[in-house]
């Protein structure tokens, strides 16, 4: 065997772990009641926004905490606490997407999300 | 169905512009044909003909753009481009930017390029320009196809085209109810369209002028390479194409790395990621195909000297332009979806970008049959299974894949069976053999990125295939299958750390390859010299290495893979540097390579001190952690209240006001270095935007060591200080209470006539009290009135105590028989700010290490064109 097949074979195996590697550091996409299955344990959880209950800020206590109600796709509603500067226009947001974890009996506590605004085009037609 | 007439559009132009579309349409896939006949018959007539097909198609790419130009520039918002992506109030020099905006103008943009590069090589007469335009103009077909916009059916548009009407686009703009309500005729809707919704504010700035079209420049030349690749298989010239191959693919390489390295110093400079890289999916996207290239290009230079790995060479090159698309794919359709910060919209144009990526996939396997006829039964065959797919109504995953596979395969064997086999074992003693293995490893490291930017993808492929997962749960019960069966899976939570696991230990080992490959000898080497230069170099390195680390303060408490990395970069530098000396002896014609090694090795370590030691000084330290938050959670903003000075690492921080230019507001942050008592302002930016919020960009105070980065994350919503109701306190004369953190006494009150102040005040009876505020060492005395004027008319004339921000009204009430005195106050809410500031050490040495990579690039191509020339 040619020591260039070897390199060959090595690397691929190595390239099916790399593979591999990404399927065994990766998340799910989960429930609020299936990550409650596992508190403590990180999470990507879609939610919306709970516009009619209230979203409570307050930087001078805390610039790294904020919370708000969002309801994921079985249409749960939880109280969410997020550990990061509120976004500006956070009230206008609709799906947010959780990356964080259940604490203690129901809270939800998140270290990262990504919101999704209404398109520029839906609201300017509305606006005009 | 009614028809109406519309008044103040402006239809030609469109149609003009729409013409432009098909004409350039058209010509490219008639000059693909007739470039590819005279391919085959070499006759002159036929080559006049494609060559004719090709300037009309260069004409019309331009008749699109100058269209489109117009259209913008005249403010004609009845079309939705200029609508969506410019206003009125836009400045000239950006409404260039309008065009890769959105994305039907940057397949414009990708389009013109093509056609830029088309006439370069046009003009170049040798055996491989007609298969090579063959293959340009096909692509060209392809793109310009994605401007059709014409619609099949209801759900399945052919393009999207950049001169739809809005009403077109969106027929609700004419029920619009502003319309009824002003009592204008749906043919007038024109007259309530008056502004477009302009560029994106974020995108106002001249690294938007710039840097999309560097990478899309980039992207466009990739197809090159390819089309030469594609030349070889098609006239069975399987080892001619490289040579002429091999400067394009440095150019490309060169244009694509600039244009990626554009966008890190943009990120850097002018939006808050926090940082030059954030391995985000549409990073990531242009980073693959410029890894594989680089891979590309080094087996092309052992192709060039020893004929060895040819397979590698056609994997790499056609994989290249093969990733550009997609790239192009994950980034257009929306199958990225929220995974990334770049924000994209599906024009329902996934299908089509779908079967181009395996129109382009398949066509090269369909070559690498030597004879016509097994050509067109493969041609057969991918026809037989698109029609089992459309017979279906939908794609069906397994069998497409298998399919994909078998071609894959039998694409390896076809070049198997035409190359003529490597017989003799190459030596571990060659420059070839360590080539290949780096080659290979830059290709591992784009297959693991490729791995984590395809989740979503997979998703879709694995969830089509739920018949194979849920069993493979049912049976395994691990976890992840059942999460491919459901589409679950998302990106691992901690991306930088699953990133830096693979990336890390890959870039170690490049690194020294580079340092240390150049030593070899192409087939074999002399031992002896190996082994001096080795032994000199690697003393070098271990130096450099032991003189670095206490200057960048790293330790081997850091981390010891980082202390190798360290150690890996350092030999990349010395050993290319003592290349230069000892071998090239300073020719500096031959020293495209090395200076380029010695670039990415700079870059390398660049890279490694300013992320291993980058600093968010900005630690959130003064607020307790709550029983729910450990330890483990990022908290790296503070909060600063406007003129009160915050320690920050070793700086005392003030937020001293700020000022408002444009769309921008600038927040000034005083910084003082508490140990040197050098102090600085920097004036991070954010501005509004009502797509997208709070946009922040940061500001950045250079040092050569090292820099002091800062951004606003969040700010009180109005930019001006108004007032704010506090309260209304019932006081007697005598009484204290605390507002705003200033001690209130109510001193007095007295009567006065206004005649005696002023005759304007004639008549008038005055009531005014007199409040003592005093904070701190300051005290004021504020003296808000009360009138009445002919007994029943009420008027209060407040009064400020400025220093305190606090605003006083005065009213005395009678209640049961006693006066009692009310006096409402409001203050200024206290201005702040929310902000980020991180420290990044010797991030100037990514910065050199970038620009002697490309400079090296530059000088690689101006080498090989001019032995080309030869």
């Amino acid at each position: 065997m040619k020591s260039k097949h070897i390199v060959v074979l090595v690397l691929i195996a190595v390239g099916i772990a790399a593979i591999l590697g990404t399927y065994g550091d990766a998340s799910t996409t989960v429930n609020y009641s299936e990550a409650a299955e596992q508190p403590g344990k990180s999470f990507h959880v879609k939610t919306t926004l709970v516009k009619s209950k209230e979203i409570n800020y307050k930087p001078e206590i805390d610039p790294e905490k904020f919370t708000f109600y969002g309801m994921d796709e079985t249409g749960e509603v939880r109280k969410v606490t997020v550990l990061k500067e509120k976004p500006f226009d956070f009230e206008r947001a609709e799906e947010i997407k959780l990356i964080g974890r259940v604490e203690g009996a129901n809270e939800f506590v998140a270290t990262d999300f990504q919101t999704k605004c209404p398109s520029k085009y839906e609201n300017e037609v509305q606006d005009i | 169905m009614e028809t109406i007439t519309f008044n103040g559009e402006h239809l030609f132009i469109g149609n003009l512009g729409h013409l432009f579309v098909v004409l350039s349409f058209v010509s490219a896939l008639f000059g693909a044909f007739a470039f590819a006949s005279h391919t085959k018959t070499q006759n002159s007539t036929e080559l006049t003909i494609a060559k004719s097909a090709f300037h009309l198609h260069f004409i019309s790419v331009i008749g699109v753009i100058v269209t489109l130009f117009y259209i913008i520039y005249n403010h004609y918002f009845e079309y939705q481009y200029a609508w969506q992506h410019s206003s009125l109030s836009l400045p000239t020099h950006y409404m260039i930017s309008c065009f890769w905006e959105g994305q039907e103008g940057s397949f414009l943009l990708w389009l013109f390029w093509e056609a830029v590069i088309g006439m370069m090589l046009i003009f170049k007469p040798s055996q491989w320009r007609s298969p090579v335009m063959a293959t340009v103009l096909l692509s060209q077909a392809v793109l310009s196809s994605m401007l059709l916009g014409i619609e099949i059916t209801a759900n399945f548009k052919f393009g999207s085209s950049p001169f739809t009407l809005l009403r077109e686009a969106d027929p609700s703009v004419l029920e619009l109810p502003v319309l009824a309500i002003r009592g204008i005729a749906k043919a007038d809707y024109m007259q309530i369209i008056t502004d477009g919704t302009g560029l994106n504010p974020l995108l106002q700035n001249y690294w938007m002028v710039i840097h999309p079209p560097t990478l899309f420049f980039g992207f466009a030349t990739t197809i090159v390479p390819f089309a030469f690749a594609i030349a070889g298989l098609w006239t069975r010239d399987y080892k001619g194409w490289m040579k002429p191959a091999l400067p394009w693919a440095l150019i490309s390489v060169a244009v694509l790395g600039t244009g990626i390295m554009m966008g890190g110093v943009w990120a850097y400079e002018s939006l808050s990621f926090g940082g030059y890289w954030a391995w985000d999916p549409v990073e990531n996207a242009s980073l693959i195909p410029w890894l594989v290239l680089i891979a590309g290009v080094h087996v092309m230079l052992i192709n060039r000297v020893t004929g060895s790995s040819q397979i590698l060479t056609y994997l790499l090159i056609l994989g290249t332009f093969i990733l550009v698309l997609y790239a192009t794919f994950l980034t257009r359709s929306g199958v990225l979806g929220d995974t990334s910060v770049h924000s994209f919209t599906d024009l329902g144009l996934s299908r089509q970008l779908l079967v181009f990526l395996l129109l382009f996939i398949l066509l090269p396997v369909a070559l690498s049959f030597k004879y016509v006829k097994a050509r067109w039964i493969y041609a057969g065959s991918i026809l037989a299974v698109l029609l089992i797919n459309l017979l279906a109504g939908k794609f069906i995953v397994w069998l497409n894949l298998l399919f994909i596979l078998a071609s894959f395969i039998g694409f390896i064997q076809n070049l198997n069976a035409h190359l003529p086999l490597n017989k003799k074992e190459e030596s571990v003693f060659s420059r070839e053999f360590w080539m290949f293995v780096g080659s290979l490893i830059l290709l591992l490291s784009a297959v693991q990125v490729i791995s984590t930017t395809s989740i979503p993808v997979m998703n879709k492929i694995t969830s089509a295939m739920a018949w194979l997962f849920e069993p493979l749960y049912n049976i395994t019960k691990v976890e992840t299958f059942k999460n491919m069966a459901e589409g679950n899976v998302a990106q691992p939570i901690e991306i930088i750390k699953h990133y830096n696991t693979w990336q890390l230990p890959i870039a170690v080992v490049i690194a020294l390859l580079t340092g240390i490959t150049q030593f070899f000898g192409y087939k074999k080497t002399s031992t002896k010299h190996l082994v001096k230069n080795l032994a000199i170099v690697l003393g070098a390195a271990v130096v450099l290495t032991a003189l670095l680390m206490p200057l960048f303060d790293l330790h081997w408490a850091d981390g010891f893979l980082l202390i190798v990395f360290l150690f890996a970069s350092s030999f990349a530098i010395v050993g290319n540097t003592w290349f230069i000396i000892r071998a090239l002896r300073f020719k500096w014609r031959l020293s495209g390579a090395s200076i380029a090694h010695i670039g990415f090795g700079l870059m390398m370590i660049g890279v490694l001190v300013s992320s291993a030691k980058k600093q968010v000084i900005s630690q959130n330290t003064r607020y307790a952690y709550g029983d729910n938050f450990s330890e483990k959670d990022n908290r790296e903003n503070i909060l600063l209240m406007k003129d009160q000075p915050f320690p920050m690492a070793n700086y005392l921080v003030t937020y001293k006001g700020d000022t408002t230019e444009g769309p921008n507001t600038y927040y000034e942050v005083h910084y003082r270095d508490t140990a040197t008592g050098e102090s600085f302002s920097l004036y991070p930016n954010a501005q509004y935007n009502p797509e997208q919020g709070l946009m922040p960009n940061p500001d950045t105070r250079h040092y050569f060591t090292r820099d002091i980065y800062t951004h606003v994350s969040l700010v009180p919503k109005s930019s001006e200080e108004e007032w704010e109701e506090d309260g209304e306190h019932a006081m007697a004369i005598g009484d204290t209470m605390i507002v705003n953190g200033a001690q209130i006494v109510l001193s007095n009150v007295t009567k006065a006539i206004g005649d005696t102040i002023s005759s304007q005040l004639a008549g008038h009876e005055l009531h005014i009290a007199e409040i003592t505020i005093t904070k701190g060492d300051s005290s004021v005395v504020a003296r808000p009135v009360f009138g009445i004027k002919d007994g029943t008319n009420y008027y209060n004339i407040f009064s400020v105590a400025e220093f305190a921000k606090i605003r006083f009204n005065y009213t005395p009430k009678s209640v049961e028989g006693e006066i009692q005195h009310n006096i409402e106050t409001a203050i200024k809410p206290p201005r702040y700010i929310i902000m980020k500031a991180i420290m990044f050490p010797y991030i100037n040495l990514l910065w050199i290490g970038t620009i002697l990579l490309l400079v090296g690039f530059v000088m690689s191509i101006a080498r090989r064109v001019k032995e080309n020339r030869r």
